[in-house]
């Protein structure tokens, strides 16, 4: 089965063969480079993968909003995607415009912009407060605002529009 | 001073569950207060009475004295344990606590309020002859901040480049223990000049930078300072400490530190127990003599927040979580387990991982066998930032000041080739997941409908 992931912002193809009817030995091919793995699956999310030279891994691979995250428990982990074919042009850019979305659930503390203010990139337009912590949310872009879905003391969930900008 | 059978807790967290431990071993009663978003911590589970206080904000819940004397009243709580932060050093809720009639578990009002100045308090320590900063040590950020400083302090005022020339100082603090009789001891030093951004984020004891003709003056001098004030209760001294080992006196927190298991972990007294019975009217049960600290102990602050993104907040829903709770010496002082929400309303400190060895070496090896067993998942930590510090040449050495931080950059581990291979792998195996359990919920639902329709046919029946 073949499968498409972004990795750490690099696109990555790679195929998966399960070797036998039902067993938990896969064949992996990855750039033209076959690897064989035992995979010991402990819950949908949680594996053990054993290589050829039966070494180690413990993976937690977490799903979250669009994004993934594979684990490593031995104190690292990468950001993993998938690869969406349907979307074109990726991020959150729509011909021009850019909606941001809440990066964290929180509080906003101000906005410091109005609708149809201009602004540069990297400009501050709204502070949200999240763990006693003042995050400054920027203009990805430069432009006109075209929109501020939130006022100051809303509460936002993860992934909330909070403007767009033109 | 009655009998305390029934105590209320007047916080939340990591601190909430560890004054539980204590009150449950002494064989009393814990009460918890809890806002909207405690409701399922781990405090209110592990509780024998839970009351719930307002909305998530602590301004309309933790910090609220009405109603958490109200609580305190309703539940016939005998005394009141107010952890750290919040209400912990409010000497006016202190007061009312005692007009209720209520045992406040701390110091006197009086104490909190002489030591809550830092000029007051400096004033009554060089009254005592204590040696206390000759100026100010926190950094000078504007002219109106200096302009602020220079005036508080009298002119002349000496100013000095931080970087180059006279170098960083230490921060190390004592830990104190005085009943209402006047017998006060100190339990030694806490080193805690790990620190980022101002907060402490590592502490260790002993200090592996003072030397015993110090560390013994600094008790002494920490004894002084704590009957200079007719102080009773767990406090700590916080000292400044230069190259030279000189020391002075910084400010006196009165109450329970954060980081109080690592000097539990040396001395195993447990202090939130002496907290207990020193307000209960106990005279303390050992004397300075009693107090041998053995071998070393690191505390390691796991904080909810993302060390490979500016250390932002990261709120969210735990959805894997096994700390390493076996082998010797190892402790963990947490607030959360798995399928707990640290809430985005308050301090993300999850929480404490503390090792204690024989000495430094085996402590901070045992701190990274534990940091590596710990596993989180759902919400970043700061673990793999502190993996990191403990391969620090200049931490390792133990010769590292309070900039220490500044030069440990956190880096991410590269993806190597055999890491890219395995997360991909793992990646499309838990692709290929999502798509069966996609399938066997559309069909346990079919099923749930089929169970449905049949009760609802025997439902008929029996007409």
């Amino acid at each position: 089965m073949k499968f498409e992931f972004e990795i750490e912002g690099n696109k990555r193809e790679i195929d998966i063969e399960q070797l036998g009817e039902n067993g938990n030995t896969y064949e992996v091919i990855k750039d033209g480079k076959k690897k064989t793995f035992t995979l010991k699956k402990i819950w949908s999310r949680n594996y053990i993968i054993i290589d050829e030279n039966n070494k180690v891994f413990d993976v937690f691979v977490d799903k979250g909003n669009d994004e993934g995250r594979c684990l490593f428990y031995k104190g690292h982990s990468y950001k993993t995607k998938t690869v969406d074919k349907k979307r074109r042009g990726g991020g959150f850019q729509v011909e021009g415009t850019a909606l941001i979305k809440s990066p964290l659930p929180g509080i906003i503390k101000r906005v410091e912009k109005n609708e149809g203010d201009e602004v540069t990139v990297g400009e501050g337009i709204l502070f949200l407060e999240a763990m006693k912590m003042e995050n400054e949310i920027k203009s990805p872009k430069a432009g006109i605002i075209k929109k501020i879905y939130v006022k100051e003391a809303d509460a936002v969930s993860a992934g909330d529009k909070l403007f767009v900008v033109e | 001073m009655g009998k305390i059978k029934k105590i209320l807790i007047a916080n939340r967290g990591e601190i909430a569950v560890r004054i539980i431990r204590a009150i449950r071993e002494m064989e009393l009663s814990p009460v918890v207060v809890y806002s909207d978003a405690d409701e399922l911590s781990l405090a209110v589970k592990l509780s024998d009475e839970a009351y719930y206080i307002g909305e998530s904000p602590s301004s309309k819940s933790y910090l609220v004295m009405d109603k958490i004397i109200d609580v305190a009243k309703k539940s016939k709580a005998d005394a009141i344990h107010p952890g750290y932060g919040f209400l912990a050093e409010n000497a006016e809720f202190a007061k009312r606590v005692e007009g209720e009639g209520i045992i406040f578990i701390g110091p006197s009002p009086d104490a909190i309020i002489n030591m809550g100045s830092k000029t007051l308090s400096r004033d009554i320590m060089k009254k005592a002859g204590i040696p206390v900063v000759p100026g100010m040590v926190d950094a000078i950020t504007g002219i109106d901040d200096l302009k602020k400083t220079a005036e508080s302090i009298g002119y002349p005022v000496l100013l000095k480049a931080s970087a180059g020339g006279g170098g960083k100082p230490h921060h190390i603090e004592i830990q104190v223990l005085a009943d209402k009789f006047g017998n006060t001891v100190h339990l030694g030093e806490r080193e805690c000049s790990v620190q980022r951004r101002y907060q402490k984020i590592i502490e260790e004891t002993p200090s592996p930078f003072i030397n015993d003709e110090t560390r013994k003056k600094m008790g002494a001098i920490a004894v002084q300072a704590t009957k200079a004030v007719n102080y009773s209760n767990a406090g700590t001294i916080e000292f400044i400490v230069d190259k030279h080992q000189n020391f002075y006196f910084l400010e006196m927190n009165t109450r329970l530190q954060v980081e109080h298991p690592i000097t539990e972990m040396v001395t195993g007294i447990d202090l939130v127990k002496e907290q207990i019975l020193i307000a209960e009217g106990h005279k303390l049960s050992f004397t300075q003599e009693d107090i041998i600290p053995r071998g070393s102990s690191i505390e390691c602050r796991i904080y909810a927040e993302d060390p490979f993104n500016n250390f932002a907040p990261s709120p969210g829903r735990i959805i894997e979580y096994v700390p390493p709770a076996g082998g010797i010496g190892v402790r963990d002082d947490s607030g959360v387990y798995e399928g707990f929400e640290v809430p985005i309303h308050y301090d993300p400190l999850i929480s404490k991982l503390v090792t204690w060895g024989r000495d430094r070496t085996e402590a901070i090896n045992r701190m990274k066998r534990a940091l590596f067993e710990y596993r989180i998942a759902g919400i970043s930590t700061s673990i793999p930032y502190f993996l990191q510090i403990f391969e620090n040449e200049e931490f390792l050495s133990g010769n590292y000041t309070t900039n220490l931080i500044e030069r440990i950059e956190s880096k991410k581990i590269e993806l190597s080739e055999d890491n890219e291979f395995i997360a991909l792998f793992a990646s499309g195996i838990r692709e290929m997941n999502s798509k069966i359990s996609e399938c066997s919920r559309t069909n346990s639902d079919e099923n749930g409908k089929s169970w449905k329709l049949h009760g609802r046919m025997k439902n008929l029946r029996r007409f």
